[in-house]
């Protein structure tokens, strides 16, 4: 048998620690705990873990914070994050920097389960394709996604999507509306005709100029629109959601 | 005594014939003075009786006491009087040039075979010519006693009153013949003192003739100032009651913007409030969730009590965690996120989900096909979750809830969730979808909250109707596509 995942779990709550590392050093994981950022980042530099769970609201030094420096030591390190409260920032921050995904309180054991195993699984994730001409989103959409074990191909222009589409699928598709020569509505409609079975999550910054052409879209099944700036949970959670609906259908 | 005259007539009587030739001559002289005394006295007589007679017109006049027709009436009677005339017009010249005229004497009307070509006459007037013309076209007064003779005669319409003579006098204003007053058939003929009368009076004509325009204007006048008058009091009635409309609409703005700020900034607070006490809740409650987690792991095989309490503990963490993420979706919606939903799928998804008691018989009554819609599915089904829960709740002693699809005009669906509970009051109508209202023992009224909230994310609406104890209907109205209604 495949040896258990080490597990590291940051958080200022007691409780919350003590009873997650029961449960899964019970389920046969290697958990070590630590109570705030510091703590953590000297476990890590001491040893590598292929998880973290981290907490956002921490004293001392915050979760976020505490990730950033962590990668600084181990930048391939699996982190995902957790919070009980409503801090947006600092979570679009902490996807933003590239952390695995976030979990909110109380935590859903199955699901941690079901996170774990995919972590350890042989990365091979989603084959993402980026169609967007601001460098700016290829890239951070690039950075997340790769962090997460997919594998992002990303592009400026409506022609050059549908000669890759051409060669070979993908998972999923993020389509720029507003894309230099042919719009996004366009080019979705022409990947469509190469790959009917192509999944597309339009995205503009447009959100009422768009309407006509994200109708479109959305009309031609396209999978839903997304508006920029993006809310990164959501990209993620999107991403999540297809590609498991997709390893269970395939 | 006698006058000095007879006297001297008596000293100097001489012969017997030269007495009596004086006599007669004396008693022929005292004839002639007693004739001119009566003239005279006749003169002055007329001379008084016109005056009054144009005195008693000017009064009436000036007192405003009879219309401008009357007053010319009077006038041409005063004429007629003045000189014993049988027939009479009075006329002005018109803008064409032609003789309206204003008045006939009612002999003449009644004499006139043809009273319509009079009316006729009155209304469009009559080109100046012939003998009744001549003193217009002239300018100066003419006395015909013989008709037949005179070189103007161009003779009578059939039907017209037989004239045997005719004094006709100009009325001039500032130099210009302006009508003409005009009489006839005098018994005996006219004579120039009967034209000196009508001289006489035609100034008063002229200033009737004046009158009647001042008159005219002055109605005119009068007529336009109180229309000007009533359009003005129209126009500032309109603008009061605009105003009036226009400040009760602004207070009713100003009262229901102000209904709405409270209603923000109570919701804000209690956002505020829900989402701290949520978000705080969630650390303890997550602390619970695995510490009972793991002793269900732990106890795997163990007294079915300690099974059962442990059963317990996780049910009630997961009703905890329902009505924290409730708190926490009405703290801080979350704009949809869109997808083509077919609105029937996520019904059934809804109702297959929920449990529903065997005493509620659920009816669906989906319309096939129903245009799909774009919206967020998981909000959707948050919507239909939360009305369905609410209406089985409210058939505690069982009933039939009916389920509605349909696309009753482009764009738009309608889902409709009928139940057959205890219904809503009419007081609590009002405040049915106001957050934290509730009548249920269980619950912390955000459900409907919540659902507005959503549906109103969505474009759409949602509308309640309820009996008390014959059941409530909630409709949710949908957009198909993202387009503003209008």
């Amino acid at each position: 048998m495949e040896e258990k995942a080490s597990i590291l779990i940051v958080d200022d709550n007691i409780s919350l620690c003590r009873s997650l590392s029961l449960i899964l050093r019970r389920k046969g994981y290697a958990v070590v705990t630590a109570k705030d950022g510091p703590e953590a980042l000297t476990m890590v530099e001491e040893k590598p873990f292929d998880i973290i769970f981290m907490d956002i609201k921490m004293p001392l030094m915050n979760g976020v914070e505490t990730y950033k420096r962590l990668k600084k030591i181990k930048p391939e390190a699996v982190v995902m994050m957790m919070t009980a409260y409503a801090v947006e920032d600092l979570v679009q921050e902490a996807l933003q920097e590239g952390a695995y995904g976030i979990i909110y309180k109380p935590l859903d054991i199955e699901k941690i389960v079901t996170l774990i195993e995919r972590t350890r699984g042989d990365k091979q994730g989603a084959l993402v394709l980026v169609v967007d001409d601001d460098q700016g989103i290829c890239s951070t959409l690039n950075n997340i996604l790769t962090r997460k074990g997919y594998k992002v191909r990303t592009t400026h222009t409506g022609e050059e999507a549908i000669a890759m589409v051409q060669e070979r699928d993908y998972d999923v598709i993020f389509i720029d509306m507003k894309l230099p020569t042919m719009n996004g509505l366009e080019t979705y409609l022409a990947i469509k005709k190469v790959n009917p079975e192509a999944v597309a999550i339009m995205t503009t910054a447009y959100r009422h100029e768009m309407d006509d052409l994200v109708e479109g879209a959305l009309n031609n099944n396209a999978y839903t629109c997304l508006y920029k700036p993006f809310d990164m949970e959501t990209v993620v959670r999107l991403v999540d959601d297809i590609w498991e609906r997709n390893q269970k259908a395939g | 005594m006698p006058p000095p005259e007879i006297d001297k007539m008596k000293d100097s009587q001489k012969t017997k014939q030269q007495p009596v030739d004086e006599l007669v001559e004396l008693r022929r002289r005292i004839g002639e003075l007693e004739t001119l005394e009566a003239e005279h006295k006749e003169a002055e007589e007329r001379l008084a009786k016109e005056s009054r007679a144009t005195t008693d017109v000017l009064n009436d006049m000036l007192r405003g006491e009879v219309d401008d027709i009357e007053t010319v009436k009077m006038v041409l009677d005063t004429c007629l009087t003045a000189t014993d005339s049988v027939y009479g017009m009075i006329g002005v010249v018109n803008e064409q040039g032609k003789y309206d005229t204003t008045t006939y004497s009612s002999k003449t009307l009644q004499d006139c075979a043809f009273p319509e070509a009079l009316a006729w006459n009155m209304s469009t007037g009559m080109t100046i010519r012939g003998i009744w013309g001549w003193p217009m076209l002239h300018g100066e007064p003419l006395i015909c006693n013989n008709l037949q003779a005179h070189p103007d005669r161009v003779g009578f319409p059939e039907g017209h009153v037989q004239l045997r003579c005719f004094l006709g006098v100009p009325l001039k204003s500032e130099g210009e013949v302006v009508g003409m007053v005009a009489v006839a058939n005098k018994p005996g003929g006219y004579t120039e003192e009967d034209k000196n009368t009508l001289v006489r009076l035609a100034p008063v004509i002229s200033v009737s003739r004046q009158h009647r325009l001042a008159l005219i204007a002055a109605k005119r006048t009068t007529a336009e100032l109180e229309q000007l008058v009533a359009e003005r009091m129209k126009q500032l009635q309109d603008a009061k009651d605009h105003l009036e409309e226009t400040v009760k609409e602004r207070t009713k703005e100003l009262r229901d913007t102000q209904e709405r700020l409270v209603r923000q900034e109570k919701l804000a607070t209690l956002g505020q409030l829900a989402g701290g006490i949520g978000h705080e809740l969630r650390n303890p409650l997550g602390a619970i969730k695995q510490a009972a987690y793991f002793l269900n792991m732990a106890l795997e095989e163990t007294e079915p009590e300690v099974k059962e309490t442990l059963e317990i503990l996780e049910k009630e963490v997961a009703i905890s965690e329902r009505i924290i993420s409730s708190l926490l979706s009405f703290a801080r919606p979350q704009p949809p996120t869109r997808n083509k939903v077919n609105v029937n799928d996520a019904i059934q998804e809804v109702l297959s989900r929920i449990t529903v008691p065997e005493n509620v018989k659920v009816v669906k009554q989906l319309d096939e096909p129903l245009p799909a819609i774009l919206a967020d599915s998981v909000q959707l089904g948050q919507v239909f979750t939360n009305i369905t829960l609410n209406a089985i709740q409210a058939m505690t002693e069982g009933g039939q809830l009916v389920v509605k699809s349909e696309a009753p005009s482009p764009g738009w669906v309608n889902i409709s969730f009928a139940d057959s509970g205890v219904g809503i009051s009419k007081e609590d109508m009002g405040k049915l979808f106001e957050p934290l209202f509730t009548t249920k023992a269980k619950g912390i009224g955000l459900g409907l909250a919540i659902v507005q909230t959503l549906v109103e994310g969505h474009g759409g609406t949602i509308g309640a109707q309820s009996e008390v104890g014959k059941g409530s209907t909630f409709t949710i109205r949908l957009p198909i596509g993202t387009k503003k209604e209008k």
